[in-house]
């Protein structure tokens, strides 16, 4: 076709077949070996779009550390690395469970696919509530959540803790360097991106969750699943870098 | 014989023959077709010879090509029936050659220009160092006691400084902007530097001597072109009557929004001995009256480029009747005109702006003195001066001018 | 017909033969007015796509140059502002010599300035990011990248339909912020300026974000193209069998992948520092106005190289096929574009020679250099491809030599500006905006004419009128000389660039300009009027009018749905014109050098 096909496989193979085994690749390509390949190489080139995106930040992050070692040093002491230590193993964890969940594609056991892409994607959201809930609500207003109810309610606010902000909305009145709302901008700046490419991956991971369940995907076309993996990766190698350059360095 | 001073000894007579000058030291018919006239410094010549050498480069290059390219076009064109002739579609001699021949000459290129943007860019130890602030959409320049040169001139469409300078001398310019970006550009040295907010940048120069101006008996406009206003205009210093000046245009050359195409300043160069004559007068003098220091800063701190004395609408609010009366302001609040409003003006200009206006003005820094000098100054503006206006200074007031009417400025 | 013996069967690897019977022209129309609209809207037609951005480039390139003739308007007299005093002694101040006050007084310049800002910011910004950047990879590159393969379609179709549509997204934020009043950064939204300026931050928000999401449709089309070249190659066709277009528009799509995403954010920190003050740029704050530079420059210097690459390689083909010759030193001009996409990562530095270090800008001045070599050799290699050609005077060629006058001139006066000593006085000016023009309109849009109009006959199945065509051509080169060449004079002279003004002794090169601008103009509406007769009234085009040997000219003109009838196979090179009789003609009609033997029937040629 010529136009947006969005009609189901046509006929050919019998109606009892899942939905992945009467998949027609695009006529375009010779076998869908050579789709799924070329797949790969386009979504291969996508991922270093993303690595140069991130490249940016990285590089303003270096360059300002040269510049003002004393606000980098104070700006990553008042980072807590065991939120951002959890953070880490979260995203570990949930790049080994979509790993799983492709090799349960790929060897066709459909249910444990399923589940694996269902706690992937309860791993990213418990990323972005650690890092909401955690990092950000706190140092930008000063609220605390707190589960265990200590402090009588769910959140409670800690004087003299919150305003750490980027650039001109910083506020914290306890920041010994100048340049600390530098400092807190590239932080933002590079955590929130992030947090925006999680936030694109877990619909990614939705959205073939959805897919899996209606059988479009198993051993013989997988495309899909394997550049949601992909995307998921990267945004955990992101992590990876980000983490020791924000929390550990000092 | 150092590079430069080499660069130095060759660079007149190459450019001359390369112009087709008649006289080492005049314009060539090349360097007026390109530059308008010689430059105003010994580098700027060198520089000079350096772009005619690249354009009769080009020229020559692009000359054979094009004929190349013509003369194939017209040799092999179609003919019904017949074909191509055969021919191989590789010469890896030829190919060798038109790759390594352009790269000789373009290392040789990247030299020449190494070597005359290192001599334009780093300064001499014993250049005289001169501040030099950029602000929308003016300058200003501080001389080494820190007084500034009080002339300004009218110009097209707003007033421009003249900077007094010396000739002969090593002048460093160190360089910084109060808000955006900007650049200091002064084609007849043929230099140019941007100018940061956040950081000092350095430019230098070593003007040539007017009296030694040579023009070339065809260039018509010769006579005029180097002197952008003649000593009969009212702002001439008096000091400099009668001695062999230079004019140099500046402009800025980094956009810098609503009037960067006026952000202009004059360069004028006269001879060394005349500038250190008159150098001392332009330091603060610790007897003016308030009134008299508010008509300086009025002058050399750019003021005059947006505020009008008279009434008349310009960039920014005219100074009459301002102190005193009643401002509107653009949120519709009207606020009294009085010291503490233009004091606040000065220092924190975004805090109330004029009905009518933009939020224009960068702060300016102004020693107390200056301030209360500008404030006196707005008094004599003022028919309503809610006490007493102060009289106006030294200068002889018109006795045919209307009342009301401020005092011409002295120079 | 073509030679191919694909049999008639089953065995249909790549589906050309459905069940639909796609035979039809791919212009034909649906049943309805509305069912042809819903077709092009949700077509993943590669032929499709390409024509629905060569109308859209077509117009944002009317648009911008509708700027552009405002501004040389503007500059035809400086602004003055006179007083005058009536006998009775009232002073009158009026400012003369602005065209766009918006001051209502009009004794301001200020207001006035700032209309004229807007422009040549809409110019600059239309020009750049909505015509130059995809000019000819969007449209002849979309069109005739899978054809020049022998192949369907991209490799990801939807993805393609799906730049479109982001391209379009993207333009209508950057005519929103035109709506809302525009933008008076200049295209390159320096800092501190453009966080600062215009207390209505939506215009300039808009206009970033536009240029933002413009980004991910070039990404995206750069993307396909990469895998489309890497994966969709006609059997027998390895890489040096490729046409050279495909090497050029392949270099430019490395460059589109690679470069873009820096741009991106930089545009978001731009967006964040405008919105929420985040300092990175500000030095109140700590941050550094420069650093936006070389951001900003890491890839816009690279996307020149975006767009001229495909011009250069639009002139491959036409200078081959309209000399009948096989382009000099194939190898050289392939490996020279894929140098260039490289080094050009390499050189951004020179846009900032005024506001680098001393060390920084040697070294960016000497990398700069490096960069001028292979493009200094692609054109002796087209002008040795002239050498004992059949030279053909028709449009293609006469934009073809238009292109090599106009681009030696641009990449020439490149010279004094990568010298460092000259560009301290040049920087900034006049000389730069020429330079510029001559590269980029002279360069690229001339490309993109010589390739309208090469493969005009192929894309609409009709031929346009060659004498009016290439008396506006002449027209525009004419008109492009005089509006340009004076502007080199004026950059040597002392006058600045993005000046709504000037001082008087500029006046007369200003008018020239102005007046070339008129030339430029009345050479576009010709053209435009020849395109809109051609395909009203237009002649059928034959298979192969100009006997090219490329496999977009075995396909119909213009082509079927699935672009060929058979796949084709690669059984010689793209510039084999001395030993094949083009496609579509017969041996006969077609003159062969005696001393070569034709390749014999049902031979295939060995690749690989």
């Amino acid at each position: 076709m010529t136009t947006l096909d969005t009609r189901p496989p046509g006929p050919g193979a019998p109606e009892k077949a899942p939905l992945w085994a009467r998949y027609q690749h695009g006529h375009h390509w010779r076998t869908a070996a050579d789709e799924f390949d070329a797949c790969k190489l386009g979504f291969w080139l996508f991922l270093t779009t993303e690595v140069l995106l991130f490249g940016g930040i990285f590089c303003a992050y270096f360059i300002f550390r040269s510049l003002y070692p004393a606000a980098w040093q104070e700006g990553s002491q008042s980072l807590d690395w065991r939120w951002g230590g959890l953070n880490t193993v979260v995203l570990l964890l949930s790049s080994y469970t979509m790993a799983a969940s492709i090799y349960a594609i790929q060897t066709n056991q459909q249910a444990r696919a399923r589940r694996n892409l269902l706690i992937t994607l309860v791993f990213g959201g418990a990323f972005l509530c650690i890092k909401f809930l955690f990092e950000y609500l706190p140092k930008w207003t000063g609220w605390h959540f707190d589960p265990t109810l200590a402090h009588g309610a769910l959140f409670h606010f800690v004087e003299g803790y919150g305003g750490k902000r980027p650039g001109s909305l910083f506020t914290y009145p306890f920041a010994t360097d100048p340049h600390m709302p530098l400092w807190w901008s590239i932080y933002y700046c590079g955590t929130a991106i992030h947090a925006l490419h999680v936030v694109i991956g877990m619909a990614l991971i939705a959205r073939v969750y959805v897919r899996a369940g209606r059988g479009h995907y198993g051993p013989s076309h997988y495309t899909m699943v394997e550049m949601t993996g992909l995307y998921w990766h990267l945004v955990d190698l992101i992590w990876i870098f980000l983490f020791p350059l924000l929390y550990l360095i000092h | 014989m150092t590079a430069a001073s080499l660069l130095e000894a060759t660079s007149r007579p190459l450019l001359a023959t390369l112009t087709f000058a008649q006289d080492v030291d005049a314009p060539g018919l090349w360097q007026r077709l390109w530059m308008g006239k010689n430059a105003g410094s010994a580098l700027g010549d060198d520089t000079d010879a350096m772009y005619i050498w690249l354009w009769w480069f080009c020229v020559f290059w692009f000359v054979f090509l094009m004929a190349l390219m013509v003369y194939f076009v017209a040799k092999y064109r179609r003919r019904p029936g017949v074909a191509a002739i055969v021919s191989p579609a590789h010469n890896t001699p030829l190919e060798i050659a038109w790759t390594v021949i352009p790269t000789l000459f373009l290392v040789y290129i990247f030299f020449r220009g190494f070597q005359g943007y290192m001599d334009k860019l780093v300064s001499p130890g014993d250049a005289v160092e001169m501040r030099l602030t950029a602000y929308k959409w003016n300058w200003e320049l501080e001389y080494p006691n820190g007084g500034n040169s009080p002339a300004t001139a009218v110009i097209g469409a707003r007033s421009v400084p003249v900077f007094y300078l010396p000739a002969g001398v090593n002048i460093r310019l160190r360089m910084n902007s109060r808000d955006v970006m900007h650049a200091f550009w002064v084609p007849a040295f043929r230099i140019k530097q941007d100018i940061v907010p956040n950081r000092y940048t350095a430019l230098w120069f070593n003007a040539n001597d007017p009296s030694g101006d040579k023009t070339h008996p065809l260039d018509a406009n010769a006579a005029t072109a180097r002197r952008l206003l003649d000593a009969s205009a009212p702002d001439f210093i008096e000091e400099f009557k009668g001695v062999p000046y230079e004019d140099h245009w500046v402009f800025c050359a980094e956009y810098c929004g609503d009037e960067h195409s006026e952000m202009a300043a004059i360069l004028r160069i006269v001879p060394e001995d005349a500038f250190n004559r008159w150098l001392p007068t332009t330091a603060e003098d610790p007897n003016a009256s308030p009134a008299d220091v508010g008509r300086a800063v009025y002058t050399v701190k750019g003021c005059a480029s947006c505020h009008s004395l008279d009434g008349s609408p310009n960039t920014g609010p005219t100074w009459k009747d301002v102190y005193g009366h009643e401002v509107e302001l653009a949120d519709g609040s009207r606020v009294p005109g009085d010291a503490n409003y233009i004091r606040e003006s000065i220092l924190i200009p975004g805090a109330k702006i004029v009905k009518g206006y933009g939020n224009n003005m960068p702060p300016f820094v102004l020693s107390e003195r200056q301030i209360d000098g500008v404030i006196a100054y707005m008094r004599t503006m003022s028919v309503h001066a809610g006490g007493n206006a102060a009289p106006p200074a030294t200068a002889p007031t018109d006795p045919a001018a209307p009342p009301g009417t401020p005092a011409p400025a002295p120079n | 017909m073509s030679t191919h013996d694909v049999p008639h069967d089953s065995h249909d690897p790549r589906g050309l033969h459905d069940a639909h019977g796609h035979h039809a022209s791919y212009l034909a129309p649906k049943e309805t007015f509305w069912a042809t609209v819903k077709d092009w809207a949700t077509t993943v037609d590669h032929k499709k796509i390409g024509v629905m951005y060569l109308f859209a480039i077509l117009f944002m390139f009317f648009l911008g140059g509708a700027a552009a003739m405002a501004v040389r308007l503007e500059l035809w007299e400086p602004v003055r502002v006179v007083t005058s005093t009536t006998p009775s002694g009232t002073t009158t101040t009026e400012v003369t010599g602005q065209l766009f006050a918006a001051d209502a007084e009009g004794t301001s310049i200020g207001p006035g300035n700032n209309v004229y800002n807007r422009i040549f910011t809409l110019h600059g910004a239309i020009m750049v990011f909505m015509v130059i950047i995809p000019s000819i990879p969007a449209s002849l590159g979309n069109f005739f990248l899978p054809i020049m393969l022998g192949a369907k379609d991209v490799a990801f179709p939807r993805l393609n339909l799906l730049s479109w549509y982001v391209y379009l997204f993207g333009s209508i934020f950057a005519v929103t912020s035109i709506i809302l009043g525009g933008v008076d950064t200049g295209w390159t939204f320096y800092t501190p300026y453009s966080t600062t300026t215009d207390a209505q931050h939506w215009r300039v928000v808009f206009m970033i974000l536009g240029a933002f999401i413009l980004g991910f449709s070039s990404i995206l089309t750069g993307l396909n193209f990469v895998v489309t070249v890497h994966k969709l190659r006609a059997p027998g066709m390895g890489w040096f069998d490729m046409p050279l277009f495909v090497w050029a528009i392949y270099s430019a799509a490395v460059i589109q992948v690679l470069a873009t995403p820096v741009i991106g954010i930089t545009l978001m920190l731009l967006v964040f520092e405008r919105v929420f003050r985040i300092g990175i740029f500000d030095p109140a704050l700590g941050g550094d106005p420069v650093l936006y530079q070389h951001f900003f420059w890491f890839y816009s210097h690279p996307v020149v190289y975006v767009m001229i690459l495909p011009g250069m390689g639009i002139i491959n083909e036409t200078i081959a096929v309209h000399s009948r010759k096989k382009i000099f030193g194939y190898r050289a001009i392939a490996f020279a574009s894929l140098g260039i996409a490289a080094v050009s990562f390499l050189v951004w530095g020179h846009h900032m020679f005024t506001s680098m270090s001393e060390l920084a800008s040697t070294v960016f001045s000497a990398l700069t250099f490096l960069v001028a070599i292979p493009t200094a050799v692609k054109v002796f290699n087209w002008i040795a491809t002239l050498y004992k050609g059949s030279i053909a005077m028709n449009t293609p060629m006469l934009y073809t030599l238009i292109f090599l006058f106009l681009f030696s001139i641009g990449g020439l006066t490149g010279l004094p500006l990568g010298t460092l000593s000259t560009d301290l006085h040049l920087h900034d000016s006049y000389f730069v905006v020429a330079h510029f023009h001559y590269v980029m309109m002279g360069g690229t849009m001339m490309g993109l004419m010589a390739g309208i109009h090469h493969w005009w006959p192929k894309m609409f199945g009709k031929m346009y009128a060659e004498k009016p065509a290439m008396i506006a051509a002449l027209i525009v080169f004419v008109g492009f000389n005089i509006t340009f060449f004076s502007q080199f004079f004026l950059g040597t002279q002392g006058m600045p660039r993005r000046y709504a003004s000037y001082v008087d002794e500029f006046q007369f090169l200003h008018q020239v300009s102005t007046v070339g601008s008129w030339l430029l103009l009345l050479g576009f509406l010709l053209h435009a009027g020849v395109f809109i007769h051609s395909l009203t009234q237009g002649r059928p085009a034959p298979q192969n009018p100009w006997g090219g040997l490329t496999f977009e000219w075995e396909a119909a003109s213009p082509p079927i749905e699935h672009n060929f009838e058979h796949e084709p196979i690669c059984r010689h090179g793209p510039y084999d014109f001395e030993s094949t009789v083009p496609p579509g003609w017969k041996p006969e009609d077609y003159p062969l050098p005696p001393a070569t033997a034709p390749v014999p029937q049902g031979v295939v040629v060995a690749r690989h």
